[in-house]
Parts: structure tokens; sequence; C-alpha cells
């Protein structure tokens, strides 16, 4: 039995041409299973996206500390003392660390400054920070870059502005190249920056930021060696949360802090706050899988329904074809290559619907961001899968009545009618 | 041509029925045999063996010299294939296929080049005199032109015996006698070996020989 015999398509073609009702049955519901999964599986993606953000771009595998002041009387210092992060306890963490650590970021927080374009001003939260921080909390660049080592180490006169306040003190979404005035300084805007999920933060969101390099803004706030804040990034491989220990104990140690004031410096941990997160989208992909195989198992009784009603339908053509002399196998073939024509056709046309669909989606919604579905798609490894899926249904549900089928007497089919 | 050597069977259900007890029969190539009998005298189920669409018992079973028991399946279709050419009283065309694809269809289980085989199926459309219908559905045709486009797909494969099983039943007295005409001419003219098997007495009476059955048993072989 040649696959590609141009008289067996032509067989095929007519019986599927022929029987036109049928023929459609069959590929509406091959159709309806796949559309629908695409689009409830691309939407459980749409839902994971919204409710995650663009979670994806950070490290999540840091901690970071930002100094108080000390609660407790120790080695003669009294109780509330305000203490900074100092650069031996860069040197001594680095060295702490060893080969686990990733990076360390520092930051300095200035409050509320005066900002102001050419044209508006307002008040808004100012930090310096090092490029490492980019990675500490789920942040996107929407135009031009972000803080680099060069800013860094020449003390370039640059800044980053939040989108809200673009926004408020421009009249484009893109001012890359213009100055923004911060605290009587001119600074020239590199990029403009959003927070992309507002349930991971230090307390604070990028768009309401203006974000200087940090070694710039150590010369205009006059905050030499010291910084208000650090984070410790270790590789994927190591637990940070683990490392807090040998952390705090070096801080604690090295400013002489009671080893069990606690109150002394705030820890949050960006490997705690994703894990939340990550019970969520669990859940979400739990949520996908269950609406994703019931929407396949509904698919696949559809088809092997409608194969069962086909074969019994055609029992008494069956028995014709062997009373011509057609052999069982050749038959089988004829059926087999029926369904997979049909189903295949069908399946392909659901997921371009449900695909197109999804973008129509994707394009009403694209505007709104915090939306609860974003960017929904489905990727098609999980298209295809589940097409695959179907068609051996389908066909092994074909299967089974017709060999059954064939086992009934060639004239006993043939009277079926009377 | 078909020789049928003390033949018996039983339908094995929960009381086992025996339909054939110990059939002989002897035709001749270019023979026209009626087979007649009541319902449940064992004629179709004579037919059927003949036609190799049911297997028997006991016995044996020779066609154009072969012997036909227990065939598997694959072998029992290239035989009916090439030896038998069927015709049923529900006509048993396909319904969605047009009267030559109807015609052609013996030719595509043998193997035979699409073009060859609707050129050879018009050919014989027009041996029963429906050419000009051969692109009409069996439901565009009346009972008597289905009946031809069926003669025509059971001779197209150039079968040594044509088994008709009750070819008029489903007809009016007047495409009754076309239809007879058509096999009695074929007969004649072409020697066609052919077997038909009918509870009317009319037809009966048109062909050389008769052969009655009663309860499993030829009790009758007129000529």
């Amino acid at each position: 039995m040649k696959l590609f015999d141009r008289d067996m398509w032509q067989e095929v073609l007519v019986t599927v041409k022929g029987q036109k009702v049928r023929s459609l049955l069959t590929m509406f519901g091959v159709f309806w299973g796949i559309f629908m999964l695409v689009v409830l599986i691309g939407c459980g993606f749409g839902m994971k996206k919204g409710l995650i953000g663009n979670i994806m771009t950070m490290s999540s595998n840091s901690i970071v500390y930002t100094p108080t002041q000390t609660s407790m009387a120790y080695q003669g210092l009294n109780a509330d003392r305000k203490w900074y992060i100092e650069p031996q306890d860069v040197t001594a963490v680095s060295h702490k660390m060893g080969s686990r650590l990733r990076y360390i970021t520092l930051a300095n927080l200035d409050g509320f400054q005066q900002i102001s374009s050419s044209e508006h001003s307002g008040y808004y939260q100012t930090l310096g920070v090092t490029p490492t921080y980019y990675i500490d909390i789920p942040q996107r660049v929407i135009y031009g870059r972000y803080i680099n080592e060069t800013d860094i180490s020449e003390r370039r006169k640059v800044c980053l502005a939040g989108e809200r306040i673009v926004a408020e003190l421009f009249d484009t979404p893109n001012p890359v190249g213009k100055n923004l005035m911060v605290d009587g300084n001119a600074y020239l805007i590199v990029g403009v920056i959003t927070h992309t999920n507002e349930n991971i933060s230090l307390g604070f969101y990028s768009q309401d930021c203006v974000i200087l390099p940090f070694t710039t803004e150590q010369d205009a706030f006059n905050h030499r060696d010291r910084a208000d804040m650090f984070s410790v990034g270790l590789y994927d491989k190591y637990d940070a949360s683990k490392a807090g220990e040998e952390i705090v104990s070096i801080l604690k140690e090295n400013h002489r802090i009671h080893p069990d004031d606690n109150a002394a410096m705030e820890i949050i941990s960006m490997v705690d706050a994703v894990a939340m997160y990550g019970n969520t989208m669990t859940g979400i992909e739990v949520l996908i899988l269950i609406v994703g195989l019931g929407t396949l198992f509904a698919g696949l009784i559809g088809i092997s329904n409608i194969m069962l009603v086909t074969i019994k339908e055609r029992t008494k053509e069956i028995g014709i074809r062997r009373a011509l002399g057609a052999r069982p196998r050749t038959i089988i073939f004829q059926i087999m290559t029926e369904a997979l024509t049909l189903t295949m056709s069908a399946g392909v046309v659901g997921i371009v619907a449900g695909t197109w669909v999804l973008l129509l989606l994707n394009h009403l919604l694209g505007a709104e961001s915090g939306a609860l579905i974003a960017r929904p798609m489905i990727p098609p490894s999980y298209a295809f899968g589940s097409l695959l899926i179907l068609v051996c249904g389908g066909l092994v549900s074909g299967y089974v009545p017709a060999r059954r089928a064939l086992r009934i007497k060639a004239i006993e089919a043939i009277r079926d009618d009377r | 041509m078909i020789d049928l050597k003390n033949i018996y069977k039983t339908y094995q259900t929960a009381s086992p029925v025996p339909v054939l007890k110990g059939i002989n029969l002897h035709v001749d190539e270019g023979e026209l045999v009626s087979i007649m009998g009541a319902s449940g005298s064992g004629k179709s189920t004579m037919l059927n063996i003949i036609g190799i669409l049911d297997n028997y018992d006991e016995g044996e079973y020779y066609l154009a010299g072969r012997l036909i028991k227990n065939l598997s399946e694959d072998d029992a279709s290239i035989m009916r294939n090439q030896l038998i050419g069927f015709i049923f009283q529900s006509f048993n065309l396909i319904s969605f296929k047009n009267a030559m694809e109807n015609v052609a269809l013996p030719l595509y289980y043998r193997g035979v080049g699409r073009e060859e085989r609707n050129a050879l199926a018009m050919e014989y459309l027009d041996k029963v005199g429906l050419k000009d219908h051969w692109d009409h559905k069996p439901n565009q045709l009346s009972g008597g032109q289905c009946q031809r486009v069926a003669i025509a797909r059971a001779l197209i494969s150039q079968p040594k015996i044509i088994l008709a099983d009750e070819p008029t039943g489903a007809l009016d007295s007047k495409t009754t006698q076309e239809v007879m005409n058509i096999l009695l001419k074929l007969n004649k003219e072409q020697g066609q070996t052919i077997v038909i098997v009918t509870h009317e007495q009319d037809i009966a009476a048109q062909t050389p020989r008769r052969i009655f059955l009663k309860d499993g048993v030829i009790y009758k072989d007129e000529r």
C-alpha cells in the first residue's frame, strides 16, 4: 500500500467530498476542540504573564539589606545609633561569599527631590544605584538604556526617568537626550524605566523614580563611602536566603551591633518574595493543565463519537466494497487516511483560528498595563502536541469500530437495510 | 464452472441451525441457472457460499477449477474481485459516487489506473444504455437504471460468473423484464455464466435451468 498513490487520494477525496455533512461534522469536532484548547491555554498563559509581570528578568536570588538604627547598646556604643553600608562591608561580604557571589548592588535613597524639565516640575523619589539594581527588582527599560559601568566609573551626569515622571514632565513619552534638573543640577536622560510587577518591590516603583549612577549620586548628595542599601545576589545554584545569616553576622561585627539586635537592619528577601509568587504561578499552571486536559479530553470524546457513528453508518458501504473485492487492510487504510485528512486539516484550521483570536485579544488588551491577562499566547509545542493527541485519538477510535465493522460478514453488512 | 460437492453449513447460534444439508450442484460454463426456494430454504446461504461471502462446514467447492475452502480474508477478496460479479436486490451502489465511479470501483481494487478504469466504465455504461447518465448519483436514477448500473459494475471485471440475488425484487414488472432481457442477452451472446436467486416464478421460467431448494437440500433440478 503506497501512501502517495494518486488513486488512493482520489478515492479519499471523492469519499470525503461525497459525504459533506459527515465530513463537516467530523471536522467541526476537531476544529472546535483545538480552537477552544488554543484559546483557553493562551488565556491561561496570558493570565500567568499578567499576574507575574516581567518577573523573568529578575535574578530573584538576592537579599536586600537596609541599615536602620541600632536598638541595643553594645560594646560601649549607645542604642539608636544610625549606621550605613561601607566599603569594608562590600569587601568582607565579597570575600566570604567567594565563588557563590554573582553581584553586589549598592544604592542610596535620597527621598523626594525637586525634579524639573524645561516645562514642568515636581517632587519625586530619587536614588543612586549600581547597574545590577536592574535585576534586583522587576523593571524594564522602555526607551534608551539602563545605568552602565562607564556611568559609574566616569561619574557621568546621566539619569533614568520613571515612566510616570516622563508623563507628567514631558510632552513626549521618549525624552531620551533631553535634560532633567535634579536638585538644581542638570542630568542627561539616557533611558525611561517602569516597574513590571508591582507585587514585588522595595516600597517604591521604578516608574515613580529618578535613577542616577551610584557614584554620581554620591558626589551630588555628598554621600561618599556610604550606601543606604545593598543587595547580595548569588548564582542560582546557591540559595541566597541560606547565606543570609553569614552576611548579617559580618555586618553586625563590622558595625559593632549586638548579635541579638534584629531591628538594626531591614532585610527583604527577593527569594521569599518570588517564592510566594512561585506558588501563584504553580497554581495557574495547574489550572492551565486541568483546563487544557479537560478540553483535550472533551475533544477526544467528540472525535471518537463521530468516528464511531461514521463507521456504523458506513457498515453497508464497507460491505459493498468488500463484495467488490476490497481487501480488509485496504479498507482500514482508506478509512484511516480519510480520518487523518479530515482531522489534520480541521486541526490546523483550528490552531490558526485560535491563534488569530489570541492575537485579536492581544491587540485589544495591548494598551492596558496591569490587566489580568497580558500577551495571551500558546506555545507552538502545546498547540501541535494537542493536535497530535487529538489526531491519534481519532485514529484509534476510528480503527476499533472499523475492525469491528470488517468482522461483520460482507453479506450481512449489505443487507443491513432489509 | 461451479462445482459444489456435499456442502454442509450450520449456523452456530444458541441452538445450532443446519441450513445446508449436503448440496451437490454442477454448473457448466455458459449456463444460466435460477435457484428457487421459500425463505429459509437455504438459497441465500448457498449464494453466499458460491459468492465466497460465507464459509461452509463440510464438503468441497470448486470455482473455475480452484478449490475455495478456508480462504483468508485477503485471498477471498482477490477471488471475489477476479471471478465474481454481484448483482443485489437493493442495487447496493455507493450513494455518494456517480454512475461511472460506481461502475469503475471493482477495477480500483484491482489496481487499474483511474483514466483507464473510467474509460472502461463508460464503455460498460454504454452497454447497458446509460452512457448519458454517467455523472448521475444513484438517487438521481430510477430503480431500473440503478440496477443497470449495478449490472455494468458486475460486468466490468469480466468475471467468470455473475451472481444475482433477487435482481428484480425491487422493480416493477416492466423494468423487471428490461433487466431480465439484459441478463438473457449477456448469457446468449457472450456465453456469460449467470446464477439468479429468485422467488418469482416468471423470472425462473425464463432461465434454461431451474434448481429448487427445500430444507437445505436440492429437491428438483429442471432443464
